[in-house]
Parts: C-alpha cells; sequence; structure tokens
C-alpha cells in the first residue's frame, strides 16, 4: 500500500516535471517556429488575426527571392571568412597569452593579467572612433582586416576565461612531459590544448556567434557590396518605408541555421567537457 | 573604345555610388549600374549599400574623406550636407548640357534646391495619400471619402467605424490612423495654414494658434474621440501591417502602401487627404547627388545623369517617379496594382501645397528636440500648448546658432 502511494507520488513528479519542462520548451521554440512559418507565408498572411501558423501555401519562392534580391551567396562567403577567421586568431592568440599567464613562471605575470583585465571596463564605444581612426589611416576600410586582425591580438574575456580553466590542470602534468623532454611549447600543444578542449571549444563558440552576428563592425568598415556580410544584407530587409516581413523572415532561417549547426556540434564537446574526469591532482 | 578583353583592366575610373533602399530597389540599381558600365566602358561602378542609419553612414564617410562618389540622397539629410559644402553644386552642369528642370515635378525641386542652388538630380518623390478600406466601409454603411472633403467628415467617418466588434470593451477596429511625427502631422498643420517654421527659417511657428489646433486635433483622434490607435495600440506592430490585417478602416501611409497593400484579403482604395482651410501634404525626395570632393565629376554627373534620364527613370519601384510624364504613365486606374482612385495621387503630387518639409541643414538636431517635447502629447500626458512653449526656445536656440 505504501509502495504504491510512494510509486504514485513518484509519476505525479514526472508528469509534473514534464509538463513544467514541455512548456519551457514550446516557449523557447515558438519564436522560432513562427520564423520559420512566416518565413513561408504570403506578404498578407504574416499579420492575420487570429495568427496563421501553418500557411496555406509553403512558399519555398520566398527563400530563392531572398538570394535573387540580394547577393546572399556572397554574403555567406564573407560572413564564413570573417567569421572563421576570427574564431582561428582568437583561439590561437588566447591560448597562448593564457599559456603564458597561467603556465609559465616570468616577472610582473600577475600585473600583466591584472592589466589585461582592467580593460574589460572601457567600454566600447569609448574606443570605437581612435580604433576607426587607426584603421583609416592604414587604409583598412573596405576591406577584411579591421575586422580580422585584431582576433590574432588577445582579448581580456576569453584569456581570463582559458587562464581559470589553464590552472586547474594538474602541474604534474607539465613536470612529467619536462621530465620526457617536452619543450615549454611542446606542453602547450601536447598538454594544455587537448585538456583545455571544452574551454577552447566554448571560446571557439563565442567568437565565432559574435563574429558571424556581428552587426556594427561591418556596419563602418565594409562598404561595397562584394565586402559585405549577412547582418547588413539582413539590415536591408527592415525596409526604410515597410518591412517585407516573410523576406525578412527568410533572410533570419539563412543567418540562423549555420549558428544552430555550430552549437549543435559544439555541443558534444561542452558535453564532454562536463564529463571529463579521471585527473588526481 | 573597344572591348579588348582585361575586362577591369579596361575600367580605369572607378566611380563609387553610394546607396540605399528595400532590397528590390538595390537589386534593380544593381542592374542600372552593370547597364551603365556597359554604355562606359571605361568606368566601373562599385555599388556600396548602406544599412542602418544612412545620414550617420554617410556623414561619417564624409567627414573622414572615405564618401562614395554619387549618393541616394533624401531631403531629409540632402540639405544638412549641401550645408556643410560636402555635395557638388550642380547649376552649371545643368545649364551646360541643357537639362529641363520642369519635366519634374515641382514638389520634386522644392527637395533638391537648397538656398538658391540645385544639389542633385530627383529619381522619385513621395506623398501621403488616405489609404481606405472599403470592406470595412460599407459593412458600416459608411459612405467613401469624397474630393474636397473636410477634417469634419473625416471625424464623423472615424466615429462610425472605430468598432469593438467582439464587445470585450477593447476597440478590434480603428476609424482612422495618423502617424504622429512629422510626416504625419505636418499634412494636417499645412491644410490649417501653418507651419513649422516662417520662411527664413528663423521663427519657430508652431505656437501659432492654426498649428496647435492641428496637433490638438490629432491628439483628440487618439484620446478624446478615440478613434485612432495610441502607441499603446500600436505597441510595436507596424500601422501599416495592422491596417493591412483590416484593423484600421482610414489611414495616412506614403504612397509605398500602394506597392505593400497588393494582395491584401479586402477592397481598398486611396483618397486625398482631408482639408481644412486649404489642401496640404508633405514630399519625400529621392535624389542623387555628387560628393565635391570626387575624382571624376565628369563620369558621376554621367552616371547620375543616367539613373534620373534615361531608361531606370522608368523602373522606379515603391514611390512616384519625379518625372511628370513617367508618373502620369505609371500611375494610371487600370495599371496593374493600381487604386481606382490612382487620379488622387497625381493630383496631391502636383498640388501648389504639397512641399517639401522643413528639412533644415540642423534637421536632425532639432526634430529631436521636437521628437522629445511632443511625446507627452502622444501619450496624452501634456497639452498641445505646453509642449510647444517648451520646444521653442530651444529650436530657435539651434536656428540661431
Amino acid at each position: 500500500m505504501r509502495r504504491g502511494s510512494h510509486k504514485l507520488s513518484r509519476r505525479l513528479f514526472l508528469l509534473l516535471l514534464y509538463a513544467v519542462l514541455t512548456a519551457g520548451a514550446v516557449v523557447m521554440v515558438a519564436p522560432f517556429l513562427w520564423m520559420v512559418s512566416t518565413s513561408l507565408k504570403a506578404p498578407h498572411e504574416t499579420f492575420m488575426l487570429p495568427p496563421i501558423w501553418i500557411p496555406e501555401d509553403f512558399r519555398f519562392e520566398n527563400y530563392a527571392e531572398v538570394f535573387d534580391r540580394l547577393p546572399f551567396f556572397r554574403f555567406l562567403l564573407n560572413t564564413a571568412t570573417i567569421a572563421g577567421l576570427v574564431t582561428f586568431g582568437v583561439l590561437l592568440s588566447c591560448s597562448l597569452t593564457a599559456f603564458a599567464l597561467s603556465r609559465l613562471r616570468f616577472r610582473g605575470r600577475d600585473l600583466v593579467f591584472y592589466i589585461l583585465l582592467a580593460t574589460m571596463i572601457i567600454p566600447a564605444p569609448v574606443t570605437l572612433v581612435p580604433i576607426f581612426a587607426i584603421m583609416r589611416r592604414l587604409e583598412w576600410t573596405n576591406t577584411f582586416l579591421p575586422l580580422v586582425v585584431p582576433a590574432f591580438f588577445g582579448g581580456a574575456f576569453p584569456v581570463f576565461l582559458l587562464r581559470q580553466f589553464f590552472m586547474r590542470i594538474p602541474r604534474d602534468l607539465d613536470e612529467a612531459a619536462v621530465m620526457d623532454g617536452c619543450s615549454a611549447f611542446g606542453i602547450y600543444w601536447r598538454v594544455i590544448l587537448p585538456l583545455g578542449k571544452p574551454a577552447l571549444a566554448t571560446i571557439g563558440l563565442i567568437s565565432f556567434m559574435g563574429a558571424w552576428n556581428d552587426f556594427f563592425g561591418p556596419l563602418i568598415y565594409l562598404y561595397s557590396i562584394k565586402k559585405q556580410t549577412l547582418t547588413l544584407g539582413l539590415a536591408t530587409f527592415q525596409g526604410y518605408y515597410a518591412t517585407d516581413w516573410h523576406l525578412l523572415m527568410a533572410a533570419t532561417v539563412i543567418v540562423t541555421l549555420p549558428i544552430l549547426l555550430a552549437f549543435l556540434f559544439s555541443q558534444r564537446f561542452f558535453v564532454e567537457g562536463i564529463t571529463m574526469t579521471g585527473i588526481k591532482g | 573604345m573597344a572591348a579588348c578583353g582585361g575586362e577591369d583592366e579596361d575600367r580605369r575610373i572607378e566611380l563609387r555610388w553610394g546607396l540605399w533602399g528595400t532590397p528590390e530597389a538595390v537589386q534593380n540599381q544593381r542592374r542600372f549600374a552593370r547597364d551603365f558600365m556597359r554604355l562606359h566602358p571605361n568606368v566601373r561602378v562599385e555599388i556600396e549599400p548602406v544599412a542602418g542609419d544612412v545620414t550617420v553612414a554617410f556623414s561619417m564617410r564624409l567627414a573622414g574623406g572615405d564618401a562614395p562618389d554619387v549618393l541616394y540622397a533624401g531631403n531629409w539629410f540632402l540639405f544638412e550636407f549641401a550645408d556643410k559644402g560636402t555635395l557638388l553644386p550642380l547649376d552649371d552642369l545643368i545649364a551646360r548640357d541643357g537639362i529641363d528642370m520642369g519635366q519634374f515635378f515641382d514638389s520634386a525641386l522644392s527637395g533638391i534646391q537648397w538656398d538658391g542652388a540645385t544639389y542633385a538630380l530627383p529619381e522619385a518623390i513621395n506623398v501621403e495619400m488616405l489609404f481606405y478600406n472599403q470592406d470595412i466601409f460599407d459593412r458600416y454603411g459608411v459612405s467613401y471619402p469624397e474630393p474636397g472633403w473636410t477634417w469634419d467628415d473625416y471625424l464623423e467617418k472615424a466615429r462610425r467605424l472605430t468598432q469593438d466588434t467582439d464587445g470585450d470593451g477593447r476597440t478590434d477596429i480603428w476609424g482612422c490612423y495618423v502617424w504622429t511625427w512629422i510626416p504625419g502631422f505636418l499634412p494636417f498643420m499645412l491644410q490649417n495654414e501653418s507651419n513649422m517654421f516662417d520662411d527664413d527659417f528663423r521663427r519657430f511657428t508652431m505656437d501659432d494658434p492654426r498649428a496647435i489646433e492641428a496637433l490638438q486635433f490629432i491628439q483628440d483622434l487618439i484620446f478624446r474621440y478615440r478613434v485612432a490607435p495610441g502607441r499603446q495600440a500600436l505597441q510595436s506592430q507596424l500601422s501599416i501591417d495592422m491596417f493591412a490585417s483590416g484593423r484600421i478602416a482610414m489611414g495616412s501611409f506614403g504612397y509605398w502602401g500602394v506597392r505593400e497593400l497588393q494582395g491584401a484579403p479586402f477592397r481598398w482604395d486611396v483618397a486625398e487627404l482631408p482639408r481644412r482651410r486649404t489642401t496640404g501634404n508633405v514630399v519625400h525626395v529621392h535624389s542623387f547627388a555628387i560628393n565635391r570632393e570626387t575624382e571624376h565629376p565628369e563620369e558621376a554627373w554621367e552616371l547620375i545623369k543616367y539613373l534620373t534620364l534615361d531608361e531606370p527613370a522608368r523602373e522606379v519601384v515603391y514611390l512616384i517617379p519625379a518625372q511628370k510624364r513617367i508618373a502620369a504613365e505609371m500611375i494610371r486606374a487600370g495599371n496593374e496594382g493600381m487604386p481606382a482612385n490612382a487620379e488622387a495621387i497625381l493630383a496631391t503630387a502636383t498640388d501648389p501645397n504639397t512641399v517639401s518639409p522643413p528639412f533644415g541643414p540642423r534637421f536632425g538636431e532639432y526634430s529631436s528636440v521636437l521628437g522629445l517635447e511632443l511625446d507627452g502629447v502622444w501619450l496624452g500626458k501634456v497639452s498641445v500648448e505646453e509642449a510647444v512653449r517648451k520646444a521653442k526656445p530651444q529650436i530657435e536656440l539651434i536656428l540661431s546658432e
């Protein structure tokens, strides 16, 4: 009897749990579904009341129209190039810096780290105009350089995050590697990087998403239509007089999809990171 | 110059063309650039579409000496650039090539000429029209707007068209809609024989009783008669989308509404705006101007002539072509997508009381002051008198600088 009621309350708990989770999932996924649904609608269906979730005809030609109106393939290629280079640059420069700041011993190391951290306090708009002036002087405007090159010079937040992660990797491993005749770079390459994968995946994903979704950088640096990115193309669909919501949403789906895929792939690393155990200090 | 291989090497002159607009317009303009290059084998045209705030982007690039040679301009920022001396005055070139400016609407010229000089060639204009949903009018037995109709007719129709269809105490169909920004309220002021400034742009004249009466009328539509949606009822929805979903019976929108409402699931037509003491409407003018610092003024001039006088002038989308003859051919009842009363659009465009709003060189500054002060009016918290009284000294200070 008692056992039965226990089972029942457990079932009720599960039922409740699933109900809450389902409600949460619906709330999270509804805007996404609305986007996909609107992207397949005819223009006049977009604001019908009551709202239409499933359009009368699926207008896949909306997608064709997006590619027709603006050079979206070119935008896609440009965005992927910039985001790829930025991600590579950040991973390379920040992991090296974080390695130096966490594993190597040299005078003023912590001071350097604190100065680096202090740069996080300066709001981006303050440095905007000087940086733009520098890029202009270098004649880098209307090229990818102002967007890509800074990534190869580190950044406070990723360095901080990687340093904290690297600090927790036991020093015994370094010592063992040194015993086996490993150089400092060898330790970085053979020990720290492989063990730092989860943190690197996080940084990589954040940088990739940041570069992919960046609107302001491309807006001020990229003039020519041949150099422009997806976010700028997307902004064009937000019309001056009125907005073609069905096209805007189709374009948004195109822009969001790669990010979604990137997340699905790197999510595996996140999970790996969480389950990574087995080193005894 | 023969087309002898090495395509891009032959094109010694590069023209940068800054533009913006709907994706459809950008698509067309890319095509115009290609056609122009075919006609001028020594020129390469680089398209530079601007996303976001055009005024900011162009002024930043002009200030940095990094601006395109040809700029697609609107009268709401053209004069600011002209006043700073960043644009090439075109009068000499116009006289040299004998271009007949009379082929454009007078209202278009009001948006490209400043202080006696011409700074651009006009591509297209946009005027405000009254769009009305005939299905809603029929359902409640309200007669359609007629030429020469007045504010009283407008209010009377709006009151009869405002409906709470499901009886929940909330309005489901709004009788009318007025945009509470300059293009929306200025026509009412002009109709009541008032304006924002005196003729030489020194005195702010919105404290004139007639101007106040016009603004008061709009505030009353929202808060006294409750026939027009205020900001809360609109929420974040665009008013044209609200009209397209059948929740507004009469709305003032730009001519672009004609395109926007294609395929709407109800019958609609356009009418001239109602009048008070006289008619009144505002015009937005889209034009092409030349950067004063361009290294290739002749080629830039050829490009803007091509865009405004040649084939592209017939392919204006969304707006009214600036050439009277082309506009008359395109905007005609019976043409595809044109409303029955298309005549009213041309009548509005040629009406002498259809004028460029006072987009002076300091428009950006005084319009933001005005916007802030009028905010309370459109929220129903501040009286019109109080708002304009507060705005006046601030705006006149800006004008006097």
